[in-house]
């Protein structure tokens, strides 16, 4: 990783991420779990995955950021922006959570096109997140983020228009509000010191 | 202005309806301090709340000047200043000694990896753990990783050190090897230590704080602790009635703390551990009188 360009010291927080395997394993399940919901409720299939999918990335990351971490209370009380690890770490279950999810989207039968439509709402969600642990807790942050995703969704099938969903319009505006949370959450970052938290 | 590396002002800390610790004004200047209590006393919840780890629920933490309740800024400026070992520490698995120590470096802000690894050497040796810098931790025994544990609170030399129950599993002569370390950093700091092992104290405190049921009920040198049982301690043939502890000595006297001395009983120098039993006996006799 030194080779590739990372910096010595966030090698050595990736490295001593290596025994949080809870957010990994976590990432893997619900994504199975998405899968075996998927493929259980054939009539409502889409619905299922495409509620499910974008939420995993959120479970990755608020597991990685969170009360997992056995040396947490150690880590509190270090300098060290704990932003930066939380992003470090949430690299590593993202990298699970995402290709799982979109096999998983190819290999479920019926599912077509979807396996890639939720990327963008998925990444949306993700960036929001991160901007918005710069204020609240992960699971306060990954429940309003579920609720407002769920609100959303079921507006969507109420109308009947959760095809809209595919459409490059609805995933331009996705894309459009994952760059603005990404922009607001370097501004953030770069504007605040985030270490001190507890 | 205040000599204080740390200030509780008012502080206290709950958890729901539970006091953990009541609301607390205390300063704690430079020498080793140690914090006595039985479980649930708030000893861990005193030390995580000077260690930055804890917010309180009520008043102001200072830590090296930083007012720690006050900004996320001063809270990270506090953080330089201080070194935690906490009562428990997991350690990543599959890490060395050196690796392990590397990782809290990098938490601890150190960005040059020579200097880093230099220091990682330096708590490695004060910690007498020079020769399993590349074992792996998990073929460490448990005073080794109590040592280690306790060498990665010591990197970068810290104002403050705040160590919970620092003397668990180790062996009396690795507890005498901390003595001379923590006895070391008394000179250009404060440590703040809290144990269940009283001879500790009497060794290695200054100043000793009596904790119970959230509350200070004593707070003064060691020497002021012993002379709140002088003339309280005795040795005779048979034990003192309403003795609070009392057993038979190598000698085959009688060694009673409290109750009533008899005829032939002798007053003896107390320890630590005598008067730390009285002073928390006295409070339990106080409740039972108010209820």
């Amino acid at each position: 990783m030194v080779r590739a360009g990372v910096p010595g010291r966030d090698v050595a927080i990736l490295r001593a991420s290596s025994g949080l395997h809870r957010p990994w394993v976590a990432a893997i399940s619900a994504a199975l779990v998405c899968a075996f919901l998927s493929s259980s409720l054939p009539d409502h299939q889409d619905r299922v995955f495409l509620l499910l999918a974008p939420l995993i990335p959120v479970l990755a990351v608020a597991m990685a950021y969170d009360l997992t971490d056995p040396m947490r209370e150690l880590e509190t009380s270090t300098p060290v922006s704990k932003f930066r690890i939380a992003l470090l770490r949430a690299s590593k279950p993202l990298a699970v959570a995402v290709p799982v999810t979109t096999a998983i989207g190819i290999v479920v039968p019926g599912l077509g096109g979807l396996a890639f439509v939720w990327l963008m709402p998925g990444l949306c969600l993700t960036v929001t997140m991160l901007l918005l642990l710069t204020w609240w807790t992960a699971w306060v942050t990954a429940g309003a983020l579920a609720a407002g995703w769920s609100l959303v969704f079921g507006a969507l099938v109420q109308q009947r228009s959760l095809d809209q969903l595919d459409s490059s319009g609805a995933q331009l505006v996705f894309a459009a509000i994952a760059v603005v949370a990404a922009a607001a959450l370097i501004v953030r970052t770069k504007s605040i010191r985030l270490q001190g938290g507890y | 202005m205040s000599t204080a590396t740390a200030v509780l002002d008012g502080v206290s800390k709950s958890y729901g309806r539970t006091a953990a610790l009541r609301t607390t004004d205390l300063e704690l200047g430079y020498g080793v301090i140690g914090l006595l209590g039985p479980n649930g006393a708030g000893k861990t919840t005193m030390l995580r709340l000077v260690a930055t780890s804890l917010p309180p629920t009520t008043g102001r933490i200072l830590v090296a000047g930083h007012e720690v309740t006050a900004s996320m800024a001063a809270r990270t400026a506090a953080r330089r200043c201080l070194g935690y070992l906490p009562q428990e520490v997991v350690f990543p698995r599959g890490m060395t000694a050196f690796s392990f120590l590397d990782y809290v470096a990098v938490l601890k802000e150190w960005q040059s990896a020579d200097s880093r690894h230099r220091e990682v050497l330096r708590v490695l040796e004060l910690v007498k753990l020079g020769d399993r810098a590349t074992k792996r931790i998990a073929k460490l025994s448990g005073g080794q990783r109590r040592r280690l544990a306790l060498a990665q609170s010591l990197m970068g030399s810290p104002d403050l050190v705040v160590l919970d129950e620092p003397t668990t599993g180790l062996d009396p002569e690795q507890r005498a090897s901390l003595c001379g370390i923590l006895s070391g950093l008394a000179g250009t700091g404060t440590v703040l230590l809290s144990t269940h092992q009283t001879e500790d104290v009497a060794a290695l405190c200054d100043r000793v704080i009596v904790l119970d049921d959230g509350a200070i009920r004593f707070d003064g040198t060691v020497v002021d602790l012993i002379a709140t049982a002088r003339g309280r301690v005795h040795v005779a043939s048979l034990a003192n009635p309403g003795a609070l502890n009392s057993w038979r000595t190598g000698t085959g006297a009688v060694r009673s703390v409290g109750g009533q001395p008899g005829i032939d009983a002798d007053a003896v120098e107390p320890t630590v551990e005598d008067a730390y039993l009285l002073l928390r006996a006295a409070r339990q006799d106080n409740e039972g009188a108010n209820r």
